[in-house]
């Protein structure tokens, strides 16, 4: 049986639009595309069955990109919110500035603040974790859409970035956090904090596959739009992901979907 | 003979001083020596009113030293809720003088006390701090360590900081009587099981609370010999007493220790001005309410005239400050171009 699924986000769409028009495209999910770049989805409520914006402008971007530019709830079986905000650099931005007492690299408040960091309690790590999880444009999608249809909704973060993406000095915290030892706890705070959101909206969520996951923080050239490097006279893109990453996240989501679907009588 | 009275200042009138006065600014109430400035670096530290006072203080171009500041990326309803941006360190509400005198010889010995500590339903509590982890830490060693960064922090503001602004409310004490310590505030609140056995409700005497004061300032000007201290009496009632009598009896005894021992101060040490909050609050000169109608809380009104009447004697003018919310970091990380890029690529080939 071909499940309709209906998946909404920004650029992080574009390997899944891949994967879906590829030769090998997985034959049990027939896949719809909603959305554009960056916030295009932000205006965006469910009214009556119906997702729409009343926003002109992004209305047309969405309409521009993948020719529609409303959804009808009813015409799918589930959804999935990809990206969109959801990923493992919020959790980064905590991390460079706090620390854990569980962290591998912290003995104590003299270990940490040789690092330039202060301790912070794990009740108040998880409130902000969830917080910025939650203030993400992908969970605020996700949960509007699960409060508007009883047809499953997954989540799916963006993929972890090329380990190149370290030199930049914005992101210079996971290399930090790799070296310290920390990147394992890191990343599986993410996904721990991921899940009890999406929990509590009512969602499923999906981590990224383990096979694409380089070092923890990062995701395996091999699973990324430039591969190893850029290609010659193009911008780096160590950001997004690939039609082989997209193909095993794919495979994921419709493990989630066959588990959560009701067992016959 | 001249009369004594030829060359009074008109504020020495009640008349003049009050009721022909202009009690929006209130000529002659607070004339500190030395001014702050803008380039001084001020800490916070006791009650509710303070906290005020450095919004507007911050809001009118004054440094405020913040020790344990609020990470980026946190809302302000969860600072708050873990007392990120309260005061100068994340000490909660700091009521008594024993409680601050005991706080500064914690720091600068770097002393952790084992038996502060309380457990509930699996989780640990800094009895010192309640307020600041109303959920607990998870474990022991979270709790000790934190405290210990707490405490070393600490150390660090009473020794680089310019001033110290301290309000100060009441003259009672929860005590763990091991160490004498006085338990903070909320320990109550969050569970009567926490107080440790034996624990002592004391109410300090007019002696000790003279003789706390004088330690604060002591053991500060030993540590950091040109540190200036600004007194005041929070004008906000203590909310019960533990202790046979009326409340109001009890708060009214509380303060007026309180503005005794912080007025005898500043007259005997050049370093200690009085900040007069609890004068302006809770006298006549309030023509309006300077109480909501739960009668703990300050009016907008009243706060901020007082923060007015700091900011203007320091020279500075008090801004209008807003409470919105702090925007969280932003979260997009992609650059534009290549996500618009890689949408293109995907969905037009």
């Amino acid at each position: 049986m071909t499940t309709r699924l209906c998946v909404l986000g920004d650029s992080h769409m574009a390997a899944f639009q891949m994967a879906a028009s590829g030769a090998d495209a997985p034959k049990n999910l027939d896949l719809t595309f909603f959305g554009a770049d960056q916030n295009a989805l932000a205006s965006y409520r469910a009214t009556n069955g119906q997702f729409e914006s009343a926003n002109e402008d992004d209305r047309a971007r969405i309409r521009a990109l993948v020719g529609v530019d409303r959804l009808d709830l009813a015409a799918y079986d589930a959804f999935l919110v990809i990206g969109m905000g959801l990923s493992i650099f919020p959790m980064m931005r905590l991390f460079e500035q706090v620390a854990s007492m569980e962290m591998p690299s912290v003995e104590g408040a003299v270990s940490a603040m040789e690092d330039g960091r202060s301790l912070a309690s794990g009740p108040f790590l998880r409130a902000n974790s969830r917080e910025r999880l939650v203030s993400s444009l992908g969970f605020r999608v996700a949960y509007r859409l699960g409060q508007a249809t009883e047809r499953p909704v997954v989540v799916l973060g963006q993929p972890r970035p090329a380990r190149r993406i370290a030199g930049r000095p914005e992101f210079q915290g996971l290399e930090t956090l790799h070296a310290g030892g920390d990147g394992r706890f890191v990343s599986a705070w993410y996904e721990a904090r991921l899940s009890e959101v999406c929990r509590s909206a009512g969602v499923l969520d999906v981590p990224q596959p383990e096979e694409t996951i380089d070092a923890d923080l990062f995701t395996r050239p091999a699973f990324l739009r430039a591969g190893e490097r850029p290609k010659p006279g193009a911008q780096d893109d160590p950001f997004h992901a690939n039609a082989a990453y997209a193909k095993l996240a794919l495979n994921k989501v419709a493990d989630a979907l066959s588990e959560r679907a009701p067992t016959g009588a | 003979m001249t009369h004594p009275y030829e060359k009074t200042p008109p504020e020495q009138f009640w008349r003049s001083g009050v009721v022909e006065a202009d009690r929006s600014v209130f000529p002659g109430l607070y004339a500190p020596e030395p001014r702050l400035s803008v380039d001084h670096g001020v800490a916070v530290f006791g009650g509710p009113t303070v906290r005020g006072l450095a919004t507007q203080w911050r809001a009118a171009g004054g440094q405020v030293i913040e020790a344990e500041p609020t990470p980026t990326g946190v809302g302000s309803w969860l600072a708050d809720r873990f007392g990120y941006g309260q005061y100068s360190a994340r000490t909660g509400p700091i009521l008594t003088p024993r409680q601050m005198r005991e706080l500064i010889e914690d720091a600068f010995a770097a002393e952790v006390h084992p038996t502060l500590f309380g457990e509930k339903d699996g989780r640990i509590y800094d009895l010192s701090r309640v307020t600041v982890e109303p959920d607990g830490f998870d474990r022991p060693e979270e709790a000790v360590e934190m405290r210990y960064e707490h405490l070393i922090k600490l150390a660090g503001v009473f020794q680089v900081c310019d001033v110290m602004v301290l309000s100060l409310s009441q003259a009672e004490a929860w005590v763990e009587p091991e160490t004498g310590r006085c338990l903070g505030t909320g320990v109550f609140a969050a569970g009567p099981e926490l107080l440790p056995e034996d624990v002592e409700r004391v109410r300090f005497s007019a002696a000790e609370v003279a003789a706390d004061l004088t330690a604060i300032h002591k053991l500060l000007r030993q540590n950091n010999p040109d540190v200036e201290l600004i007194v005041m009496v929070d004008p906000v009632p203590m909310t019960e007493t533990h202790l046979p009598g009326h409340v109001l009896q009890a708060n009214t005894r509380g303060k007026s220790l309180l503005r005794a021992a912080a007025g005898e101060l500043a007259a005997r040490r050049g370093s200690v001005s009085y900040f007069p909050a609890f004068d302006l609050a809770t006298s006549w000169s309030v023509a309006e309410g300077a109480f909501a109608e739960d009668l703990v809380t300050v009016t907008p009104e009243m706060a901020a005239q007082l923060g007015q009447l700091f900011c203007a004697a320091h020279g500075l003018t008090a801004a209008q400050t807003s409470q919105a919310s702090k925007a969280l970091a932003p979260g997009a990380e992609d650059d534009p171009l290549i996500c618009e890029e890689a949408l293109l690529e995907a969905f037009r080939s």
